[in-house]
C-alpha cells in the first residue's frame, strides 16, 4: 500500500537547492562554440553587405583611399544626390517596376488559374502538364533566348518594355503555377465541397472560398515572381539598348564597365536603393507567411 | 423534409469497387445511419448523394426528382462534415450566414435566420469569433447551426463527432438526437462506431466491402445479425462464433452464463469452459476460456454482470449455459443467417 | 494524391478551360522557341542576319571540334563543381548551426539569408569593389594579415578569376541550401535524439545516425537543383568578368551569348544552346526520376 503521509514529510524538508545548466562545463563549452560559429558566419557572410551601405556614404575621396577608411570620416549623401540628379537613375527604376509589375500580374493572373485547375482536377494530361510546368522553370534562359530575340526583332518589338514583360513571364509563370498548386492543395477540398453544398458553383466555391484562403500564398508567389523579373538581365541586355528602356540591372552593368565615369559611391549607393524593394518585399511575406490561415479549418484531421 | 431513394447505385474507382450495387429508402423525417469499418463504401454512397461524387452505376432520386446529374447546390441538401469544414476567413456568424448569402438572401432574413439556428445550437455568444478561436464542440455546433438556415430537404452527416472527446462526444450525440426530434430531419449520419450509430439512428445500414449487409432497427441488427460479418461488428466484445459440423453457433457474450444463473430452466444448451482469464470491469466480469467437446475448443468470451455469483477460477473448468432461443445459426459456406427457431423476432421488431 | 476529389458536370470544361491561358503561354514562350532554335541550329545563319541557308549538322560539327567549345565545356564543369560542392558544404554546416537554439538565431537567420535575396548585379557591384586591386578592402585585409604581399588582380588574372567567381558564386547561392537542409533538419522529431542520447550515443554518432540518414535525399535532391541551375546561370559570370580573361571565365552559357550576340552567329550560338540543353536534360531526368522515388517514398 503507498502511504499517505507525504504532505507531512515535504514541510519538515529544507529548501531544494536549484541546480543550473550553466555549472556544468560541458554546456558553456558546447554554448561558447555556438556562438563564436554563429558570429563568424555573420560577419563572413554580411560583411559584403554591410561593406556596401557603408561606402556609399563615403566621400569620393575616402572611397579611393588605400588602406580604406572602415567606417566614413565624413557621413554623406552625396553619392544618392548625384545619382538622382547626373544619371538616369530614375527612369532605370521606374521601368524595372513597370517590367516586374507587368509580369508579376501577368503570371498570378493566368497561372492562378491554371494552378487552380491543376490542383483540384485529374483529368487526362493535368499530371503531365505539372511535371512539363516544372521543366520550363529549369530550362536554360540561353536556349530561348534567340528565338525570342528573333520573334521580337521580327514583331517590331525590339527595345520595349512590352518584350521584358513577355519574355520574363516564360519563367514567373511556371513558378507561378509550380508554388500556386502547392498552395492550393494544402486548402482542404472539404471547404469547398462545403460551399458547393451551401448552394455554390464551382466557380463561387473557388472565388469565394479558396481564393480567399489562398492570399498568403498569393502574396509569396507574387513577391518571388516580382524578384525574378525585378533581377532578370539576359533578356534585358539583349532585347532593349536605348537609355529610354533600360531596368535597373542593365542600367547598373553598364555603369560597371565603366567604372572611371561613375564613381565607386554613386555605383554602392544605387546598389543600395536596388536591394530596397526586395527586402521591404520580403519582410512583408515573412509577415504573411506566419499567419497560416488554414490552420483552424483542418485541425483534428 | 424528404423521402430518399438510392437505386441500384455503385461506383467504381479506376477497378476498385467502393460501391456495389446499394439500394436504399430513406422514409421521410427518418434518421437513418449508414455503419461500416472504414474503406467499405459508407462515405462514397453520401458523397454521391450529396452530389460530389457522380454514381457510376444507377440513380438517387430525392423528394420527387432524380438528383443523379444534379449538381450539390440544386439538391437543396446540407452536410456537416468530419472536420466541420467551417470557412477559416469568416467569423461564425458569417459561416452560419454563408448558404443565405450565395442563394441572394439579404439583411434582416439572413440575420433572424442565423440567430435562430445560433441559438438552436446555443453559440449565439460566439458568433464574433473566428473558427480557430473556438472548441472542437462549438466548430461541430456551427457546422450544425450553417447546415440548418436553408431548410434543407435533407440532412447529410458524415462522421461528425468523430473530431471530439470522448466525454463531449456522449453529450454532442444526446444533443444531436434531441434535435433530431425536434426538427423532424430526414437525416443519412455515416459512422464507424456502432455506439453511435445504435443510439442515434431509426433504422442502421451496415455496410461492408461496398455492399449492405444488413438494413434494419438497432435492435434487430444486435439481435437477428443477418451475416456472420455484421454478428461481430456489433457489440463488444462481438458475438461468440463457434464453428460445429454443418453450422456456424453464434452466442453473445452477456448469453453465455453459469448454468447455475438458470435454475430450472428447460431449453438450455450447456457448455463447458475451460476458463484462461477473468478480466474485472466494473458493472462486468468477462471470462476467456475454450470450451470443450462437442464445441471444439472454440475460443469464447462470456461478460456476466458482476452481480450475479458465480464461483469461477481461471485455469479451472466451468459449467455455462446459453438458452436455445438465443443461439443463432449461420450457414458456414456463406456466413448468411439462417431462420432464428424462436417466434420472438415479431414482438421484438415491432417496438423499432 | 489519396484525397478523394469531387468531379461533377461541368468539371471536365472548367480544368480545361482555366488551364487553357497557362498553356497557351507557355506553348508560345517554351515550346515553339524551343523548337525555332532547334531550327536555327540547323542553319547557316551570317552575321546580323535572322536566317539563312539549311547546312544540316555543321554547326554542332563546328561546335564538336572547336576548342573554344571544348574550353567552355571543362570551364562549366569546373565553375558547376566547385560553387556546386562548396555551396553544399557551406550550407550543411550553417543549417546544423542556425538550428540550434541561441539567443538572435532570428537575425543570424536573416543575415545569412541576405545574399540570396538581393539581386545578382548588386552583389557583382559589391564584390567587384571588394575584389578591386587597389582600392580593394579584400586585397588590404589579406596584406594586412600577411597572407599575400602585394596586391592581386582577382578578375583580370586568368589563374584566380575562376576562383573569385565561384567565390562570389557561393556567397550568393549558398543560402538556398540553409534554407532547404534547415526545413528538413527541423522535420527530425527531437524523440529520435532523445532516445540516442539514453541509448548512450556521442553528438557525432548522433549525426552520422540519425542527421544524415534524415537528411540525406532532400540532400541530394539540392545538389542536383543547384547543379542543374549553376549549369545555366549567366549574369554572375557576365557581370563579373564577361568570360575572360582569355576565356578563362567562358562556360556554355557564356559562350552562347558572346556567339549569339556578340559574334551575331545566330546559327552556331543555337547549337551550343541546344549541346548545353541536352547535358542539362540528361541533369534533369536523373532529378525527376529522384523525385518521383522520393514522392513514392513518402
Amino acid at each position: 500500500m503507498t502511504s499517505y503521509d507525504t504532505a507531512a514529510t515535504v514541510i519538515d524538508r529544507a529548501p531544494p537547492r536549484r541546480n543550473y545548466e550553466a555549472a556544468d562545463i560541458h554546456f558553456i563549452a558546447s554554448r561558447a562554440m555556438t556562438y563564436l560559429l554563429a558570429l563568424t558566419a555573420c560577419t563572413v557572410v554580411g560583411f559584403p553587405l554591410f561593406w556596401m551601405v557603408i561606402c556609399s556614404f563615403k566621400p569620393a575621396t575616402e572611397l579611393y583611399m588605400s588602406p580604406p577608411t572602415f567606417l566614413p570620416q565624413q557621413w554623406t549623401l552625396q553619392n544618392y544626390r548625384d545619382l538622382f540628379l547626373q544619371t538616369r537613375f530614375p527612369t532605370y527604376f521606374l521601368n524595372s517596376l513597370i517590367v516586374a509589375f507587368g509580369a508579376t500580374l501577368l503570371s498570378l493572373l493566368v497561372g492562378g488559374l491554371g494552378a487552380y485547375s491543376l490542383s483540384r482536377f485529374r483529368f487526362f494530361g493535368i499530371s503531365g502538364f505539372s511535371t512539363v510546368t516544372l521543366f520550363c522553370y529549369m530550362l536554360p534562359e540561353v536556349l530561348i533566348v534567340i528565338p525570342l530575340y528573333i520573334y521580337v526583332v521580327q514583331f517590331g518589338l525590339a527595345d520595349t518594355l512590352f518584350s521584358l514583360i513577355v519574355a520574363n513571364t516564360a519563367f514567373t509563370l511556371p513558378l507561378a503555377l509550380w508554388f500556386m498548386r502547392s498552395y492550393f492543395n494544402a486548402i482542404p477540398v472539404t471547404l469547398e465541397e462545403s460551399a458547393m453544398i451551401d448552394g455554390c458553383t464551382r466557380l463561387q466555391a473557388m472565388w469565394k472560398v479558396t481564393v480567399p484562403l489562398a492570399v498568403p500564398g498569393l502574396v509569396s508567389v507574387s513577391v518571388f515572381s516580382f524578384n525574378h523579373a525585378w533581377n532578370e538581365f539576359l533578356f534585358a541586355l539583349v532585347f532593349t539598348s536605348s537609355e529610354r528602356n533600360k531596368v535597373l540591372p542593365l542600367g547598373l552593368a553598364t555603369w560597371i564597365g565603366q567604372d572611371n565615369i561613375y564613381s565607386w559611391g554613386m555605383l554602392l549607393a544605387s546598389a543600395v536603393l536596388v536591394t530596397l524593394p526586395v527586402l521591404v518585399f520580403y519582410l512583408a511575406v515573412q509577415k504573411r507567411l506566419v499567419v497560416g490561415m488554414t490552420e483552424g479549418a483542418s485541425k483534428g484531421e | 423534409m424528404a423521402r430518399v431513394e438510392i437505386r441500384n447505385v455503385g461506383k467504381i474507382f479506376g477497378n476498385y469497387k467502393a460501391v456495389d450495387d446499394v439500394s436504399l429508402t430513406i422514409e421521410d423525417g427518418e434518421f437513418v445511419v449508414l455503419l461500416g469499418p472504414s474503406g467499405c463504401g459508407k462515405s462514397t454512397l453520401l458523397r454521391m448523394v450529396a452530389g460530389l461524387e457522380l454514381p457510376t452505376f444507377g440513380d438517387i432520386v430525392i423528394g420527387e426528382t432524380v438528383a443523379t446529374r444534379l449538381r450539390p447546390k440544386d439538391r437543396n441538401i446540407a452536410m456537416v462534415f468530419q472536420n466541420y469544414a467551417l470557412y477559416p476567413h469568416l467569423t461564425l456568424y458569417e459561416n452560419i450566414a454563408f448558404p443565405l448569402r450565395v442563394a441572394g438572401r439579404r439583411g434582416d432574413e439572413v440575420d433572424k435566420k442565423v440567430r435562430w439556428a445560433a441559438g438552436l445550437v446555443g453559440i449565439e455568444h460566439l458568433l464574433a469569433r473566428k473558427p480557430r478561436q473556438t472548441s472542437g464542440g462549438e466548430r461541430q455546433r456551427t457546422a450544425l447551426a450553417r447546415s440548418l438556415v436553408r431548410d434543407p430537404a435533407l440532412f447529410l452527416l458524415d462522421e461528425p463527432l468523430s473530431n471530439l472527446d470522448a466525454k463531449l462526444r456522449h453529450s454532442a450525440r444526446d444533443e444531436l438526437r434531441t434535435f433530431q426530434e425536434r426538427v423532424g430531419m430526414t437525416a443519412l449520419y455515416v459512422t464507424h462506431d456502432q455506439v453511435e450509430a445504435m443510439g442515434l439512428g431509426d433504422r442502421v445500414v451496415v455496410m461492408q466491402g461496398g455492399r449492405v449487409r444488413q438494413v434494419g432497427t438497432p435492435e434487430e441488427i444486435y439481435l437477428y445479425p443477418a451475416d456472420t460479418f455484421v454478428a461481430t461488428f456489433i457489440g463488444t466484445p462481438p458475438m461468440n462464433l463457434i464453428d460445429m459440423p454443418g453450422e456456424v453457433l453464434g452466442v453473445r457474450p452477456e448469453n453465455l452464463m453459469p448454468v447455475s444463473f438458470f435454475g430450472q430452466e428447460s431449453g438450455l444448451r450447456r457448455m463447458t469452459m475451460l476458463v484462461s482469464r477473468i478480466e474485472f470491469l466494473g458493472s462486468d466480469k468477462l471470462i476467456y476460456g475454450a470450451l470443450d467437446d462437442p464445441f471444439g475448443q472454440a475460443k469464447v468470451i462470456a461478460r456476466l454482470p458482476s452481480s450475479v455469483p458465480a464461483d469461477i477460477r481461471e485455469g479451472e473448468r466451468a459449467h455455462f449455459a446459453v438458452r436455445e432461443h438465443e443461439l443463432r445459426s449461420f450457414d458456414p459456406q456463406t456466413g448468411l443467417a439462417r431462420p432464428a427457431p424462436i417466434p420472438q423476432r415479431a414482438s421484438v421488431a415491432s417496438h423499432g | 494524391m489519396a484525397e478523394t476529389h469531387t468531379v461533377q458536370p461541368g468539371d471536365r470544361a472548367i480544368a480545361y478551360l482555366t488551364l487553357t491561358p497557362s498553356a497557351a503561354v507557355l506553348l508560345l514562350l517554351v515550346a515553339v522557341p524551343t523548337i525555332t532554335v532547334i531550327g536555327i541550329s540547323l542553319q547557316d545563319v551570317g552575321f546580323g542576319e535572322m536566317s539563312g541557308p539549311w547546312i544540316g549538322l555543321e554547326n554542332f560539327a563546328w561546335a564538336l571540334t572547336s576548342r573554344t567549345f571544348w574550353t567552355a565545356l571543362k570551364n562549366t564543369f569546373v565553375w558547376v563543381f566547385g560553387s556546386v560542392s562548396l555551396e553544399m558544404m557551406l550550407g550543411l554546416g550553417l543549417a546544423l548551426l542556425l538550428n540550434r537554439t541561441f539567443a538572435l538565431r532570428g537575425v543570424a537567420r536573416a543575415i545569412i539569408l541576405a545574399p540570396y535575396l538581393i539581386p545578382t548585379v548588386v552583389a557583382v557591384l559589391v564584390w567587384r569593389y571588394m575584389f578591386h586591386d587597389i582600392v580593394g578592402i579584400l586585397n588590404y585585409m589579406l596584406m594586412s594579415v600577411g597572407l599575400i604581399s602585394k596586391p592581386m588582380v582577382w578578375l583580370a588574372s586568368t589563374s584566380t578569376a575562376m576562383l573569385s567567381v565561384i567565390i562570389v558564386g557561393v556567397w550568393k547561392f549558398f543560402p538556398f541550401v540553409v534554407i532547404a537542409l534547415l526545413g528538413i533538419l527541423q522535420s527530425i522529431p527531437q524523440e529520435q535524439y532523445e532516445a540516442a542520447e539514453i541509448d548512450g550515443a556521442s553528438a557525432f554518432q548522433q549525426f552520422w545516425r540519425i542527421t544524415l540518414p534524415h537528411i540525406l535525399p532532400v540532400f541530394l535532391l539540392t545538389a542536383l537543383l543547384r547543379t542543374i541551375w549553376t549549369f545555366h546561370k549567366f549574369e554572375i559570370i557576365y557581370l563579373l568578368t564577361g568570360g575572360g580573361p582569355l576565356d578563362s571565365t567562358t562556360t556554355l552559357p557564356i559562350l552562347v551569348y558572346i556567339k549569339g550576340f556578340a559574334d551575331f552567329e545566330l546559327g552556331r550560338a543555337a547549337a551550343i544552346a541546344l549541346i548545353t540543353f541536352f547535358i542539362l536534360v540528361v541533369l534533369l531526368a536523373v532529378y525527376f526520376g529522384f523525385m518521383k522515388r522520393a514522392e513514392a517514398r513518402q
